[in-house]
């Protein structure tokens, strides 16, 4: 029976390579079929790919290629049925006596392999150009590193260069009174907990204001295609989440016909998959409007930029006690800053200072909600 | 529950290192090893012992030649070469007491006796069972011999024997012009031997540069050895009095007759009485135990490291195995760097080389630069009276200014070639080496001057 080869599977529309991130068996290794054996990552999201059959896997490429859609990076072989018998020293060594990848241990090289840097080893490395710490009268310089930059770094700056380049973005800043929010959030969270099993936060409050008013500002919701206006129907509403890997922006659909509940539990949903790395594609494309909260980070005011082909991105930052006049009289009240960047070319000053101002009205007095004003 | 997490066999060089290492590591460690067998050949039967006669027989040189070159002058100068050979074993017996000291100081548990497996996870020494988790073989090597030659190591020799000799041999024919055969045969010559070598290759110190082996030839000549390059010793037997070798040369078969011979035509892994065979340890077609890219024999928990695994026959190439395996064993990041290793030849003048050879450089096509400073233009060396052809030659690297490898051929060349060794480990350039500022009048500025050199600017020639 022939080897079974394992593929890079299609990841999406217009994406056509991706980095292998991490191989999760040892060369030789037997996989169960379905197993998961390999993690890839696209400019988009992180996908696994499972074994198509049982057997015995060799890997043909390394953590840290590029491949391309379709491409072969592993064998199986079927006719293994079962996993070899692990070696003595994994079964009984304690966690702090460890021993190199099983896929090593099988081929034994007299000479050289493994950290055993053979003669030939060291001409490489003579030869091997690299920055060497020079003498040369100059100042200690700072010790740096170069790694390679992931797949998801470069689309980033690719993007985020692109949208400096192609619109003319700008920013409109308001603050907002959170005493009301702050007052709500504090009575119910508890009763929130228990009934819906998340905790209430403040963000989908800016989310249930800002759907409300993106219905009211229709260019805000809005896109240039060429030289077309695409006012999207709906709002589906990007909320910016970071992980380790960087940014991601997964997006809840259809927010503007969801109650601040079913959002709460979406977001926290998406989110928890997002830090997972599991996004996929899906759960990432298709966005009208993005959120993104520098606040969790302490800040206090900052220009968030366009999330491509959107028109508007509103930034919360943190909650500070401030003193404000109200009614001729300086109070304290705990107060948040919002920016709000938006493409001039679709949306007109005028309304993107409305809009944000609406946003900060609703905030102020979520009873407008309920009276639909 | 096993004995102890590791147990290594054998206390020389590798073995008792890294029994050091993984004991100060935290690791419960046991080294076994035969009643006063503990430092090895190297200590009790090989570099150390050699060295201390080296230096006496130098000593011996400079009183009888070359005081009268500065007017020092000495009547009858005499060997008591049993006193000689009593300060050597002195010498021994100091240093593998502290090694002694070293184990215990630092918890090593010692087992006293010889090793054999009985089966993957149990080693028997003597009578007693000894579990671990994991085992490492560091048993090092003996001397190579030719079947129709048995060694009695009174009239035919192995280093060991040509070491504790009672008596100056008259003459000493030895078979092989390595290291070893080289640096004996330069003792006996300067204490009055008649020494004569037959080497089987068309040079000597095969392993060096061809430039290193004929210029070190030369002097060694000028000492007074004898050599017979491209010779083969087809047979031998003792007669009265001597040893009687029948060699075949270029010029056609010829008997050599000598008080004693030297066998020194190599080493091979020392496995015997291990039992190999019970714990599924493998050896490779010449005996050498079969490891992997980690020190792993074909069994994972065992390792074996040192002149028992094959390459350079080398001390601090052993220790250093022996120290990486343990880190391999505790899942520490390490690396074994072969083309760092040091070689040297303890004659009058040394040779040490490092890295790799120019003909390696040669079969691999790659570009290189030889780039040569002659002691002659080194002020120390002068001063002192060298007046061997003795040089320093760098194989480098133009476009990265680095070194594939260094030979040095002059006094305390063993010394001086941890400049290069250093530089290899660590990548440096030859720009920093030439930055590196070298005390004068030293021998090491001849080392300078080469990397200057290679940049295109001697300074003194």
């Amino acid at each position: 029976m022939t080897k079974i080869e394992v593929k890079v599977p299609s990841v999406g529309e217009s994406v056509t390579e991706v980095t292998i991130s991490k191989i999760l068996f040892d060369n030789g290794a037997f996989v169960e079929e379905d197993a998961i054996v390999i993690e890839l990552e696209s400019d988009k999201a992180s996908v696994e790919v499972p074994a198509p059959k049982s057997g015995a896997i060799v890997f043909t490429k390394k953590v840290g290629d590029v491949v391309g859609v379709g491409t072969v990076f592993a064998t199986i072989d079927p006719t293994v049925k079962i996993d070899p018998p692990p070696s003595i020293v994994t079964e009984k060594n304690p966690p702090s006596i460890t021993t190199p990848p099983k896929s090593e241990q099988k081929t034994l090289r007299p000479t050289s392999g493994g950290v055993r840097e053979g003669l030939d080893a060291h001409i490489e490395k003579t030869l091997e150009k690299k920055i060497d710490v020079q003498p040369q009268g100059q100042l200690p310089k700072e010790v740096s590193t170069r790694v390679k930059m992931p797949k998801i770094r470069t689309v980033i700056a690719k993007r985020l260069v692109g949208v400096k380049n192609e619109t003319a973005m700008l920013t409109t800043f308001n603050e907002v009174d959170m005493s009301q929010v702050i007052h709500i959030r504090n009575r119910e969270k508890e009763g929130f907990l228990k009934k819906h099993g998340v905790n209430l936060s403040f963000l989908p409050f800016f989310m249930k204001a800002a759907s409300q008013a993106l219905k009211e500002f229709p260019e805000v919701n809005a896109y240039i295609d060429g030289d077309e206006i695409v006012y999207n129907k709906n709002v589906h509403m990007s909320i910016a989440v970071s992980t380790q890997k960087g940014l991601v922006v997964p997006v809840i659909r259809n927010i503007d016909s969801m109650s601040l509940v079913e959002m709460t539990k979406k977001m926290n949903t998406l989110a928890e998959i997002a830090r997972e790395g599991k996004l996929s594609i899906s759960d990432m494309a298709g966005g009208t409007f993005t959120i993104t909260n520098g606040g969790v980070f302490g800040s206090m005011l900052s220009t968030p930029i366009l999330n491509p082909p959107q028109s508007a991105i509103l930034g919360l930052h943190n909650i500070v006690e401030r003193a404000v006049v109200v009614s001729g009289k300086i109070e304290i009240r705990p107060v948040m800053y919002l920016a709000l960047s938006y493409d001039h070319r679709i949306i007109d000053g005028k309304d993107s200072v409305q809009f944000l101002v609406r946003i900060k009205h609703l905030i102020e007095d979520p009873t407008l909600y309920i009276l639909g004003e | 529950m096993a004995d102890f997490d590791l147990v290594i066999i054998g206390g020389g060089p590798s073995g008792y290192v890294a029994a050091i290492y993984a004991a100060q590591k935290g690791i419960k460690t046991a080294l076994v090893e035969k009643q006063g067998g503990i430092g090895g050949t190297c200590l009790n039967v090989g570099c150390i012992p050699s060295k201390a006669l080296l230096h006496a027989s130098e000593l011996l040189h400079m009183i009888q030649n070359e005081g009268k070159d500065w007017g020092i002058k000495s009547s009858e100068v005499e060997v008591d070469f049993s006193s000689m050979m009593k300060k050597k074993d002195e010498i021994v017996k100091k240093l593998t007491g502290g090694i002694d000291y070293l184990l215990k100081k630092n918890k090593v548990e010692r087992i006293i006796g010889t090793a054999m497996f009985k089966d993957k996870e149990t080693l028997l020494v003597g009578e007693t069972k000894i579990t671990a988790k994991h085992f490492m073989i560091a048993t090092g090597s003996e001397s190579m011999v030719l079947p129709f030659l048995p060694i009695d190591e009174e009239r035919i020799l192995t280093s060991t024997g040509a070491l504790s000799l009672k008596h100056v041999p008259k003459k000493l024919l030895i078979i092989g012009g390595g290291v070893i055969g080289l640096e004996l045969g330069s003792f006996y010559a300067r204490l009055g031997a008649e020494v004569e070598v037959i080497e089987f290759l068309d040079r000597i110190i095969a392993e060096y540069d061809e430039d290193i082996s004929s210029v070190f030839q030369r002097i060694l000549e000028k000492q007074g050895l004898t050599f017979h390059l491209g010779a083969k010793v087809v047979a031998g037997k003792k007669v009265d009095e001597g040893v009687l070798l029948t060699v075949e040369t270029k010029n056609g078969t010829k008997d050599f007759f000598s008080d004693h011979v030297l066998v020194a035509i190599g080493r091979k892994a020392f496995t015997q009485g291990l039992a190999l065979e019970n714990a599924g340890v493998l050896v490779d077609k010449k005996g050498f135990i079969e490891v992997d890219g980690y020190f792993k024999t074909s069994q994972p928990h065992i390792f074996a490291v040192g002149d028992a695994i094959g390459g350079a026959m080398l001390a601090h190439k052993g220790s250093a195995e022996g120290v990486c395996a343990v880190d391999i064993i505790l899942g520490h990041e390490t690396n074994m760097k072969y083309g760092a290793i040091p070689g040297v030849i303890y004659t009058t003048p040394e040779v040490a080389t490092v890295g790799v050879s120019e003909n390696r450089l040669k079969e691999k096509k790659i570009p290189y630069k030889v780039v040569k400073f002659p002691f002659a233009a080194n002020s120390r060396y002068v001063a002192t009276g060298g007046t061997d052809p003795c040089f320093v030659k760098y194989l480098v690297c133009e476009e990265t200014k680095r070194l594939f490898g260094a030979s040095i051929i002059a006094p305390h060349a063993g010394e001086m070639i941890g400049e290069p060794t250093l530089a290899i480990t660590a990548g440096l350039t030859l720009d920093l080496l030439a930055k590196t500022i070298h005390a004068h009048p030293t021998l090491l500025e001849a080392l300078h001057e080469t990397a200057l050199g290679s940049l295109g600017h001697f300074h003194h020639i």
